[in-house]
């Protein structure tokens, strides 16, 4: 089942046209894991927009977590692809700026198969 | 004429990425028939994507536009941004052929098992919370999100759960 999956996600991330951006989340108290640096090195590759939140930020004080951010954001220097910000659902802080992000990705045009009311 | 002002300069463009601007993207506009609107549409997507490259930094640029008087397309900060609050879960589906069309614009939350990623979801759409998995390593669904106005989905990866430790 496992394995079934995995395929479909490669397939999905290959083949759908209307990807618009990868938003990879990850936990700020843990450094980058296998996946995530597959991910990271698959948008690339794949010229796709990657906005990486590290998660659960109110784990951490504010110091740390922006110790977090900045030696996350170094592994990054290659990437120009990649974004990256803190992020905390329980404060709900760094929505704003997830939002923006999203609204620069969703403002670029979809494929154009599903405009059919010709002017 | 629309062709002619395509043929725009590249550094003219990057310059004008700062200058924000009023209105919809000038594809929307009724003048346009569907097929110059496709081919209009796939040439402003590579460009798009190349100006992203060079200015990454600008994360607010968020719609490439053009205005009829001038022949320089401009990038517009968008004047109608998505209301998240808003989105609602439509569906959830256990492989590809389950997706909805190819069409809309789509974004993927990814992340190992216990990243936070419904918990995001939740923060941002504010309703329609997903349930905690009772097993979050047997998930194995696409949860699609829509905000139907804007015609968006998002569609979140949940099945990235690694291996456990022997």
């Amino acid at each position: 089942m496992k394995d079934q999956w995995q395929e479909h996600l490669e397939l999905y991330l290959n083949e759908r046209d209307a990807l618009a951006g990868l938003v990879l989340l990850t936990d700020v108290r843990h450094a980058f894991k296998d996946f995530d640096l597959m991910m990271i090195n698959w948008s690339h590759q794949s010229n796709l927009p990657i906005h990486i939140l590290l998660t659960k930020a109110d784990k951490l004080t504010r110091g740390a977590s922006q110790n977090a951010l900045l030696g996350a954001r170094r592994q990054l220097t290659d990437y120009p692809n990649a974004s990256i910000q803190l992020f905390s659902s329980m404060t709900k802080s760094g929505i704003p700026e997830l939002e923006a992000v999203l609204d620069r990705w969703m403002a670029i045009p979809a494929p154009a198969t599903e405009e059919q009311e010709a002017g | 004429m629309f062709s002619e002002c395509l043929k725009f300069d590249r550094s003219a463009v990057a310059n004008a990425v700062q200058m924000p601007c009023e209105g919809r993207p000038y594809w929307l506009n009724e003048q346009f028939s569907t097929s110059e609107r496709a081919r209009i549409i796939t040439q402003d997507f590579a460009l798009l994507y190349e100006l992203e490259r060079c200015h990454r930094q600008i994360v607010r640029l968020s719609c490439l536009s053009a205005s009829h008087a001038c022949d320089l397309p401009r990038l517009t900060v968008s004047s109608a941004p998505m209301n998240y609050k808003t989105a609602s879960f439509t569906t959830s589906s256990v492989g590809l052929e389950d997706c909805p069309a190819d069409s809309l614009r789509e974004v993927a939350f990814a992340g190992r098992s216990n990243a936070g990623k419904s918990s995001a979801i939740n923060a941002l759409t504010n309703q329609n919370p997903l349930p905690a998995p009772a097993r979050p390593r047997a998930e194995r669904s696409l949860s699609i999100f829509s905000e139907s106005g804007r015609r968006a989905i998002w569609l979140i990866c949940r099945a990235m759960a690694t291996p456990r430790c022997p």
